[in-house]
């Protein structure tokens, strides 16, 4: 088991955590130990085994979706209270302030 | 009034026969604080105002007879990843330092509604990662028992207050032991209950499978107390289990069949422990009990499905501190490096170590080979000890496999510290009951450290499993 520095630093850009030299390093090392000790699970015995996937044996009540408009038809109240376009979706102000755009325009 | 003399049972019958009141008691647990907390550093923030306005509270109500509860001005410390409203809750990290609880978490509803008193917010390891308090961002905290040494972890912070007298009871959390472990290194009880069984409302979200919330005492009894108090269903926790809670049950030795895990006695056990637990559970069978030896067969994939299945859900808990919604935020041109320098700057190592780790075993390729395999592995755990349990009523073993060690001895290498989990998380897998109770003490370099006891139950049965602890402790003796 061996994890590069390029592994390690794409690893930190999916966790959204910049490393420093020292912890690069550090993890270098780390990382890989941890991940070896890790993998005698391997050697057990699984086979037909379905995987547990909370902490207890409760399930979800389920139902199927209904679709319902209490209060009328969405798209006519929405035109009622809110500015639309042509499609009939709702107008708002912009959130997002030029602060966060990347370079090239797009959101991050 | 001697407070390393008071129990919760001697607490409240002193209250009534009015030996002291509720605010001199607190007032004396303030001044013990302020005088010997600078040592030990329990506490990360101590709550005096708040602590004295709930104890004048109830004193009043207790004069004018409106309240009757067996927690009625009982002052409590709480691990600081727990929500209490209007304090800080730091969970031991930078990141969240300037964050202040904008609600009170399920148990902490709970406890105030029983009129407990809130001392203050004791340390731990960052948010419940670790085995020591070493990696507190604040600065560990001190094992009252020898103060070169660890108080276990991570609700270090708790059961170095309970143990050193700077509260009468405390609350901490349990993902892979950090309520047995810290107890066991202290010296005194500390239970995990039954997943489901206690509300994670309001608990900072660690590994959300394995953590639970239970009580640190200085005798079975007061865990006892508390964890009736605590426990039941919550709405606000889709996990709490809608369940009645059993009452105090009497338990008496004779005829009770103790499963003793031949795997928790092997490679890696201190030899002077394994004497100290052997010789506790030779008086338990002289007083009647039975003892079984048992086999966990899996119990050596333990560790390891533990740590993919937490590294896994830290890695996913942890995503919300992106410097935006809580707590500490870097100053960065771009929201890619603002989330990035916040989670740099506002995690410690350990914390971004098993983040990273988590991330692996979750990424495309390792999500079958790691995290799906370690699921499978505990289904089989759990499934050994519901087989153990048709033998046995309950299992006991050591709860650590060495006493406290000193501060230093474990920190540079991240795998010796994962490996004193040993004998505590497979039991957050299974999603079982189990508390550690002192069994003794042994000498180690001229120091007299505790030994923890381990008990584990069935599911859903603290009743019992406090009932042979209680038992138990009348037979071994040892109580704070």
């Amino acid at each position: 088991m061996t994890l590069s520095q390029k592994d390690i630093i794409h690893l930190a850009h999916l966790a959204r955590i910049s490393l420093s030299e020292e912890e690069l390093v550090a993890f270098e090392q780390e990382l890989p130990s941890i991940l070896q000790f890790v993998a005698e699970l391997n050697s057990a015995p699984t086979d037909a085994v379905e995987p547990m996937t909370g902490g207890t044996d409760l399930v979800n009540v389920m139902r199927d979706d209904a679709i319902i408009s209490p209060l009328g038809d969405p798209v006519e109240l929405r035109a009622a209270f809110m500015a639309t376009d042509a499609r009939g979706s709702a107008i708002v102000p912009q959130v997002f302030s030029s602060h966060y755009n990347s370079p090239d325009g797009n959101l991050e | 009034m001697k407070l390393e003399e008071l129990s919760i049972r001697s607490f409240a019958e002193g209250l009534r026969r009015k030996q002291f009141s509720a605010i001199e008691v607190t007032e004396a647990y303030l001044k013990a604080i302020q005088e010997r907390d600078g040592v030990l550093h329990s506490y990360l923030f101590v709550a005096d105002e708040v602590a004295r306005t709930s104890a004048q509270k109830i004193d009043e109500a207790l004069a004018s007879g409106d309240l009757s509860s067996p927690l009625a001005g009982v002052p409590f410390a709480v691990k600081d990843n727990i929500a209490v409203e209007g304090l800080p809750s730091t969970a031991g990290s930078r990141i969240l330092e300037p964050y202040i609880a904008s609600y009170d978490a399920g148990v902490i509803r709970r406890l105030k509604s029983y009129g407990a008193v809130i001392l203050g917010k004791t340390n731990l390891d960052e948010f419940a990662m670790g085995s020591s308090t070493e990696n507190s961002a604040f600065g560990a905290t001190k094992n009252p028992a020898d103060l070169a040494r660890v108080p276990g972890g991570s609700s270090g912070g708790s059961a170095a207050a309970v143990a050193g007298n700077l509260a009468l009871a405390a609350i901490g959390s349990d993902t892979g032991g950090s309520i047995r472990q810290p107890a066991a290194f202290c010296g005194v009880v500390g239970l995990k209950p039954t997943y489901g069984r206690v509300s994670r409302h309001g608990l900072i979200a660690m590994a959300s499978s394995l953590d639970q919330v239970g009580p640190f005492g200085k005798c079975v009894d007061d865990a006892a107390i508390i964890y009736r108090a605590i426990a039941g269903h919550d709405r606000y926790d889709a996990t709490s289990v809608p369940r009645d809670v059993e009452g105090d049950k009497q338990v008496s030795l004779t005829g009770i069949k103790i499963g003793v895990p031949k795997e928790y006695f092997a490679e890696g056990l201190n030899p002077d422990v394994a004497r100290r637990v052997h010789s506790a559970l030779g008086q338990v069978e002289a007083a009647g009990a039975t003892l079984v030896e048992i086999s966990l067969p899996h119990a050596r994939y333990a560790l390891p499905a533990y740590y993919v299945i937490m590294f896994a859900e830290v890695s996913a808990n942890l995503a919300r501190f992106d410097g935006l919604r809580y707590g500490f935020r870097a100053s960065s041109p771009t929201l890619h490096a603002l989330y990035e320098e916040t989670r740099n700057q506002g995690f410690g190592r350990e914390v971004k170590r098993r983040i990273m780790l988590g991330t692996y075993v979750l990424s495309h390729g390792y999500y079958d080979a790691y995290y799906v395999k370690a699921q499978k592995v505990r289904r089989l755990i759990r499934h050994n000890f519901a087989e153990a349990f048709k033998k046995v009523d309950v299992i006991m073993g050591p709860t650590t496999p060495g006493v406290a060690f000193k501060f230093g001895a474990m920190f540079a290498d991240p795998l010796s510290m994962y490996l004193e989990d040993i004998y505590t998380v497979a039991i957050n897998l299974a999603g079982l009951p189990a508390l550690s109770m002192p069994c003794g003490r042994i000498a180690d370099e001229g120091k007299e450290l505790p030994v923890g006891l381990q008990l584990i139950g069935p599911w859903f049965d603290e009743a019992k499993l406090l009932g042979i602890a209680e038992a138990c402790e009348s037979v071994l003796g040892f109580r704070v």
